[in-house]
């Protein structure tokens, strides 16, 4: 499945932080390369630098230093809106505590993704009224679509009877399983996934991992960060950060 | 899409917010009530003021000033004038039983001042009053009789004394007074504000023998060129008596006839002699001394205001001009003292209350800052799953948004509810303290079993709907109880006779018996109620925008790792 044109490339990233009056080095000058259908996995020991990497990759955070292109355009030349639209259409973010908005329930937070969808594309278009309004009734015309759509990944992520659950309702891997139905609800290029068994007992991790082959089997480009080696070895490809540097591709 | 989502959810599912709202509530329903009691206390007073005042009075000095009647000719001619007529205002003393009172006597020609003002409407008592206050068992032939013979309307209206009264030594068509009904002082309010006819002086035929009719007047009389000559004391019956509502008109005016005053005061048109001799009493030219008055009423004619017409009298009254200046003013010029201090008051008490209500913006800023701290990582997600900073701003301003709507539109409609209902408030715990607070309590249970219902229907277990339900529905239920109180649709067995805040501590929110008005206005300016809604929403957003911006500025990743 895995194809040999890099999704995403990395060049010379470096990311510095002013701590305490000094300069922390967190990354000093990776280089990586992400084909499209390939799972990555990047493994590396906490304070590595490998969150760091992973935020860069999917335009969260701005390097110090370095670029990432995803098809041909370095995302970091991106403003506003654009970069947003990365985030939203190519990346898609799990994390390593879930991060699901507790006021809603399942099908709502996975929901929510596609919500922004739009959102984000029509801001820059007129005024915030008008864009909202346009919103609106962009929102309305997709709206059963988009529900089928994130019923679907709730399915898929064996999920399909907790629907109207709220995150307080659910098991810690049910709560993964959400994050990662999210992730996917607007099929991204890639998947971003920042430690996603760091928090759940090892069966629910294998469960986790079962679910991220499966994904990968239909096709969907991961990148995992870990600190677990047996974690790690679940993707196609291992490469190891050390102090902010890659030791291996 | 997701801001709206976000935001019914954080609505329903936050206390904090709801908190807010009920500040925004609070203070918008202060602003209103304040605005809407002092506004309507300023209306009514304008009105009452107004009744027995002309549009444009023409005001000399006590010594008045002749040719009058040429004046009001030149007047009449004015387009701008309907009406105007001669009046003299005089300083006397009244002595009404064993009381003597300063007072002010108004002489005027009835029949043309009803055209001028609604004065007949201000008339207190009729014949019908008379039958009320019966001692004895009357026949119908006596009844007729009375109601021919006392005719107290009329009476007061024409300023002459029915044909009863001759029996007590005043002369039938004989020149009467009317009294300001708290000029006498035998008269008193009620606990409800009335009045009763018992204690007026125009109940004659029911109180002979009658000490208090005739009423004493004793005047300065004074000449022409100012120098005072004589002071007179007239005996006239008082036939009935007038409210206006304005205490100060009513507590110190008295009506008399025009003719009978200037006749009285020597200010009627005469003829002496000047420069003769004073031994011999020879020589000398006689000068004929003109009718005076000490005013003129002036009425508008349609569509003319006060100050219009003040602009058009002015010119012709300076033309009339004597050594002796007259003066032109409106109704509002002969009021300004007490109106302006009102006006003030209101503007200064609105204003109070809105530095207050500036507590509602901190309060909103401060529960907004909150909720932007409490949901830091929140937002980080938002920003990680593509939310622009923009949207990230425009979804906390549009909460505020939504606060300040649901705020300030219940802050309206308690307003406007307790505004409307204020009256029967004040009543209910001033003599209904029990059934009131039993009311309120019952209301409150009832806002207390919803909230539980509503919680439980909804499955979500979730206090915080269910508190910020029961405190909307605790506060307005209660509201509604004291409505069903004042008309009574709720009658609580057990409580008969009971009494309230009045008789226990002598509390009154409005005693009708000490202000000049016997109910607290309660009307709503719906037109000063848009502008304090608008304005309660634009602080609300105010509030949320500091909050916003930080919201919106803050670090993705920097936000996801917030603890």
């Amino acid at each position: 499945m895995t194809s040999t044109k890099p999704i995403i490339q990395a060049r010379g990233l470096k990311r510095s932080f002013h701590e305490a009056g000094r300069e922390l080095h967190v990354l000093r000058g990776v280089d990586l390369s992400l084909n499209r259908g390939e799972w990555l996995s990047i493994l590396g020991r906490s304070g590595s630098g490998k969150s760091t990497l992973l935020h860069l990759l999917g335009g969260l955070d701005r390097p110090t230093r370095g670029t990432v292109v995803f098809d041909d355009t370095d995302i970091f030349t991106l403003r506003g809106a654009k970069l947003d639209r990365y985030r939203n259409r190519h990346a898609g973010f799990v994390f390593q505590f879930y991060h699901l908005l507790p006021e809603l329930s399942a099908l709502e937070n996975v929901l929510i993704g596609s919500m922004l969808g739009r959102d984000s594309l029509s801001r820059s278009i007129t005024g915030l009224v008008t864009a909202g309004l346009i919103d609106l009734l962009e929102w309305l015309s997709r709206r059963k679509e988009a529900q089928k759509t994130a019923i679907e990944m709730l399915d898929r992520v064996g999920l399909g009877d907790r629907l109207t659950h709220r995150p307080a309702k659910l098991s810690g891997g049910e709560r993964q399983r959400v994050a990662i139905a999210r992730a996917l609800v607007n099929r991204p290029s890639v998947l971003l996934a920042d430690e996603p068994t760091g928090n759940l007992d090892a069966d629910t991790a294998s469960s986790i991992l079962d679910l991220f082959r499966s994904l990968h089997n239909d096709g969907q480009t991961i990148a995992m960060v870990t600190h677990d080696q047996t974690v790690a070895d679940a993707g196609d490809r291992v490469v190891t950060l050390v102090k902010g540097k890659l030791t291996a591709d | 899409m997701y801001k709206l989502l976000l935001i019914s959810k954080y609505l329903r599912r936050k206390l904090a917010p709801l908190f807010a709202a009920l500040a925004v509530t609070i203070c918008t329903a202060m602003v209103i009530i304040v605005a809407s009691v002092m506004g309507g206390f300023l209306d009514l007073m304008q009105t009452t003021a107004k009744q027995l005042t002309p549009d444009v009075v023409i005001k000399s000095s006590l010594t008045g000033f002749g040719d009058y009647e040429k004046l009001i000719d030149q007047l009449e001619a004015l387009p701008e004038v309907a009406l105007a007529t001669p009046a003299i205002e005089y300083p006397a003393t009244v002595t009404i039983g064993g009381f003597t009172d300063p007072v002010q006597v108004i002489g005027m020609s009835p029949s043309r001042y009803n055209q001028i003002v609604p004065y007949s409407e201000t008339l207190m008592w009729s014949a019908d009053d008379l039958f009320d206050e019966e001692p004895i068992e009357m026949t119908e032939a006596t009844r007729r009789g009375l109601r021919k013979g006392y005719d107290l309307k009329e009476a007061g209206r024409t300023l002459t004394t029915p044909s009863g009264y001759e029996r007590y030594g005043m002369a039938a068509g004989g020149p009467a007074a009317v009294v300001g009904i708290a000029a006498n002082r035998y008269q008193s309010r009620l606990s409800d504000g009335s009045y009763a006819f018992h204690r007026s002086i125009a109940n004659v035929p029911l109180t002979v023998p009658n000490k208090l009719n005739p009423i004493k007047l004793a005047l300065p009389v004074f000449a022409p060129n100012g120098e005072p000559i004589d002071a007179v004391q007239l005996r006239i019956p008082a036939v009935n008596e007038f409210k206006t509502g304005y205490y100060e008109i009513d507590k110190a005016v008295i009506f008399v006839p025009f003719d009978w005053l200037q006749k009285s005061l020597k200010m009627q048109r005469f003829e002496e002699y000047t420069d003769f001799d004073e031994l011999t009493g020879e020589g000398g030219e006689a000068v004929i001394q003109p009718a005076r008055c000490t005013d003129v009423y002036v009425k508008a004619a349609e569509g003319v205001d006060a100050l219009t017409l003040k602009a058009a009298v002015q010119p012709v009254v300076d033309a009339h001009q004597t050594d002796r200046y007259i003066g032109v003013m409106t109704w509002e010029d002969v009021h300004g003292t007490l109106l302006g201090a009102v006006k003030n008051e209101k503007g200064m008490v609105t204003f109070l209350f809105v530095i207050i209500s500036i507590v509602a913006i901190i309060m909103v800023a401060t529960t907004f800052y909150m909720i932007v701290l409490e949901k830091t990582r929140d937002i980080g997600v938002l920003r990680a799953i593509g939310a622009p900073a923009t949207g990230v701003l425009t979804l906390f301003m549009t909460y505020g948004l939504a606060i300040g709507l649901i705020g300030a539109g219940l802050g309206v409609w308690l307003a406007w509810f307790t505004v409307t209902n204020l009256n029967n408030l004040q009543e209910a715990l001033a003599t209904k303290l029990a059934t009131l607070i039993a009311t309120v309590v019952l209301a409150g249970l009832v806002a207390l079993l919803s909230a539980i219902a509503m919680a439980y229907i909804n499955r979500r277990r979730d206090f915080t709907i269910g508190a910020g339900v029961l405190v909307f529905l605790g506060t307005f239920g209660g509201l509604m109880a004291i409505t069903f109180y004042a008309f009574p649709v709720i009658q609580l067995p057990g409580f008969a006779g009971e009494t309230g805040l009045d008789s226990k501590i002598g509390w009154r929110m409005w005693d009708p018996q000490l202000y000049f008005f016997e109910k607290i206005p309660d009307q709503v300016n719906w037109g000063e109620v848009f502008l304090i809604w608008v304005g309660a929403v634009v602080s609300c957003v105010l509030g949320a925008i500091i909050p916003a911006v930080i919201a919106s500025r803050l670090n993705p990743v920097e936000a996801l790792r917030y603890e």
